[in-house]
């Protein structure tokens, strides 16, 4: 009972064990932060491949596509294992928004109903009727409209654009060519967020879309390059789509470069559309020319394996090959994406396996912080052996004492390393815009206070009265330093804005890595491990000080200076 | 009267820089049950060592302590433990009180060491009422609640007697108990040591002070290593 109650006095009483304490709470949170974030990097990549891809995917083994799609989807769909398929066509193509032009985006043709159902591309839709209602209602408050007419004309083009936002592919029945457009539109196209140049991240992390460099925004020219059925390059073809909405799938590269289209209009611009054959002498031969598309993409039924699904659709694949004589690969979503994958999953691995060495820093801490604590309580400890305690009493007080650390920094580690996860985006988001203006102010009070204390100190050295200096002059320099500083932030938002953008952290850039924001998912079980290890850490480096405290022979102990 | 602790060619030596220091070199002495002895001599002459050795602290490198015909160096570790909390209590010069500790919790610790959790918590009201018990019978009722660091050396002491008589020892060690206070204050810690030994508790006092042994049933001078005379 003793040992509760000496653990419960030191833990209240002693300023070592603090520091002890300070050691696993930052390394605990350290390595929950850092595997919280890896994993869910991970997590989140895997999610967005799979919601990219589908779960199977029977694709072509050349840009030129295969036939029949039509009959495999049906055989696939037959399957339990299958709930749904669609068919695709993804080629590179050339894509043009006003000023910008990519040169290798990745054209994907799809049917939006089907490919809704397999990977949930409607859900992916970023602008939806509070965008168009609160654009609709900006244009008629903007005072720089000059008339009437053209405040009419301006509202009519930017609302045309968006009246369906949904994912349907389908031009507005509305829509109304400007006269001095070349090039007619002839079809509906869905870019991701971050093709076009005139949308802009906000300051809350939303989207917004400038109108004023739109008057162009919704056309896109997309050119692709049509192959004939062996392969051969044809002259390429160039078309408008009108935009209908913009999709947003998490993964910067995706959003950057891809642009969904209708599948039959894409098949109509690269020639792999169904079709009457043409003979030799320039004529129709009456034979029809089945269409193409480059991949088949399925979803599986609840509930059924991944593996599973996989291998009820190779079976079928590999009899639709035979009736058909052609060749395909059948991959699933693990395999399309298993080298960016694995790499990263390795990355993960390593990064977590770093930190977590690097966390053997705080078991040192605790045993140097044990050691100093058993020499400070050497007498203590001879004293508890000549009133009747035991050697198991004195090392089980030490092993408790290092244990009640450890609970102690794990918790608040846990609570420290969860809180920083879950609003990590809020704190990168705060050191990327307001990072100046508060360092600033407190970096005013700290250079204030310090400069106070100088000045006291050196009163104090003639006039011997220091801490009545020092009492005095810290507070009033450093409020003296911070009062002007304050004034001028409050005063200017110029400055303001001044010092946050030439003081500012962004420490998660979205055009570097894949996302645009952190992953922030906490994965229960792994905290739980982690604030395990912490307590065992502190627990083990509380080990070696305990057992040399219990081997202390009392009369030593009570002699100890 | 019966003899509660002897010691019977009692020897200890230390290591000392290449060779041995011999501090008792075959020690007999009988302490009778009742007794005050005090043991005299002078600096380096073995009297902390000999009330180490009878108080199960150290171990002797020949001879015995025995208590109630118990050879010490015959119990198990176990053994010694509890030979040290219940059947002797110790005093020292240095008081030795935990200084996380309040007087009450000082004095209570004693008791914890004696038995388990569960053992404690059935006898706990029972325990920290003698210690309050012991505090008043020393004069420090009202200090109960003070850390030693607010204590005056003569209260510290006297905490330390409480604490010694927390588990009702058959005998008293005490290791020159008035050695670092002032005359007045000492006198008032042998005014309370006096009354314990009228009260039947056995005393065995380590001290320099010719007139505190003057107090003693009876004196006995250790000169290098043994009992002189």
């Amino acid at each position: 009972m003793y040992v509760l109650l000496l653990i419960s006095k030191y833990l209240r009483r002693k300023l070592a064990p603090l520091f002890a304490c300070l050691a696993v709470v930052l390394c605990t949170a350290m390595v929950i932060i850092v595997m919280s974030v890896m994993m869910g990097f991970l997590a989140k990549l895997q999610s967005s491949a799979q919601r990219l891809s589908g779960d199977v995917i029977v694709q072509a083994g050349s840009i030129t596509g295969f036939e029949g799609y039509e009959d495999l989807i049906e055989r696939l769909e037959a399957l339990p294992e299958v709930a749904v398929a669609t068919p695709v066509i993804d080629v590179p193509g050339l894509v043009k928004i006003g000023t910008r032009s990519i040169p290798i985006a990745q054209v994907v043709g799809v049917e939006p109903t089907g490919y809704d159902a397999v990977v949930g591309y409607a859900g992916t839709m970023y602008w939806q009727d509070h965008h168009r209602v609160a654009l609709h209602d900006r244009i008629y408050g903007d005072p720089s409209m000059q008339s009437e007419a053209e405040l009419a004309l301006r509202a009519e083009w930017e609302q045309l654009g968006f009246e369906r936002l949904g994912a349907e592919l389908r031009v507005p029945p509305g829509w109304q060519q400007r006269i001095d457009e070349a090039l007619p539109v002839s079809g509906a196209i869905v870019p991701g967020l971050e093709v076009s140049p005139y949308n802009w991240r906000d300051d809350q992390g939303e989207y917004d879309f400038d109108r004023t460099l739109a008057n162009d925004g919704s056309r896109v020219i997309l050119t692709v390059l049509p192959l004939t059925r062996s392969g051969g390059l044809l002259e390429p073809e160039t078309r408008a789509f009108a935009t209908v909405n913009e999709f947003k799938s998490g993964l910067y590269e995706v959003d950057a470069n891809r642009v969904y289209v209708p599948l039959d209009v894409l098949q109509g611009m690269l020639g792999m559309d169904e079709g009457i054959a043409i003979g030799e002498d320039g004529l129709p031969t009456g034979e029809t020319i089945p269409g193409r598309v480059t991949e088949v993409l399925a979803k599986s039924a609840d509930g059924v394996p991944l593996e599973a699904v996989a291998d009820a659709a190779r079976r079928v694949v590999n009899e639709w090959e035979l009736d058909h004589e052609t060749s395909v690969f059948t991959i699933t979503w693990q395999d399309r994406h298993g080298r960016l994958l694995s790499a990263v999953a390795n990355e993960v691995r390593l990064v977590v396996f770093l930190f977590g060495v690097t966390s053997l820093v705080a078991v040192f801490m605790v045993l140097i912080t044990f050691w100093m604590i058993v020499r400070a309580q050497t007498r203590d400890i001879g004293t508890l052996r000549a009133i009747g305690a035991s050697r198991i009493g004195i090392l089980s007080l030490f092993v408790g004492y290092g244990l009640a650390v450890g609970v102690l920094g794990a918790a608040l580690g846990t609570a420290v390393g969860t809180w920083i996860v879950v609003s990590l985006n809020e704190v990168q988001f705060f050191l990327a815009n307001y990072a100046g203006v508060t360092t600033t102010l407190i970096g005013s009070v700290l250079v204030g206070a310090a400069g106070g204390a100088v000045i006291a100190t050196a009163i104090g050295f003639v006039n011997q009265r220091m801490r009545w200096w020092l009492v005095r002059l810290t507070p009033i320099v450093a409020v003296l330093c911070f009062v002007p500083l304050l004034i001028g932030v409050a005063a200017s938002a110029d400055f303001a804005s001044w010092l946050n953008a030439t003081i500012r952290f962004e420490m998660w850039n979205p055009q570097t890595y894949y996302f645009d924001e952190i992953p922030n998912q906490i994965d229960a079980p792994a905290v739980a491990i982690v604030a395990v290890c912490a307590v065992l850490s502190s627990t083990l480096g509380a080990v070696i000080p305990a057992l040399v405290a219990s081997a202390n022979n009392p009369v030593e102990a009570l002699r100890h200076e | 009267m019966s003899s509660r602790l002897s010691t019977t060619n009692l020897q200890k030596r230390y290591r000392s820089g290449g060779g041995w220091l011999e501090v008792l070199r075959g020690v007999d002495l009988s302490i009778a049950d009742g007794e005050w002895v005090a043991i005299l001599g002078r600096s380096g002459s073995g009297k902390s060592t000999l009330l180490h050795l009878m108080g199960g602290l150290d171990q002797p490198d020949g001879g015995e302590v025995r208590f109630d015909d118990r050879n010490l160096s015959s119990l198990s570790e176990w053994g010694i433990d509890r030979y040290r909390n219940r059947d002797v209590g110790m005093i020292f010069q240095a008081y030795h009180l935990l200084p996380e500790l309040t007087a009450l919790e000082n004095v209570t610790i004693a008791a914890m060491l004696d038995g388990g959790p569960m053992c404690w918590l059935r006898r706990r009201s029972q325990a920290k009422a003698r210690a309050a018990e012991l505090l008043e019978k020393v004069g420090l009722a009202d200090r109960a609640t003070h850390r030693p660091n607010k204590l005056s050396g003569g209260e510290r002491q006297r905490v330390a007697i409480a604490r010694a008589l927390m588990n009702a020892p058959a005998v008293l060690l005490a290791d020159e108990p008035t050695g670092n206070l002032d005359p007045e204050t000492g006198g008032e810690v042998m005014a309370v040591i006096e009354a314990l030994h009228q009260g039947g508790q056995t005393v065995v006092m380590v001290t320099h002070d010719d007139a505190i042994a003057d107090r003693a049933d009876r004196r006995v001078v250790l000169e290098k290593g043994i009992v002189k005379g």
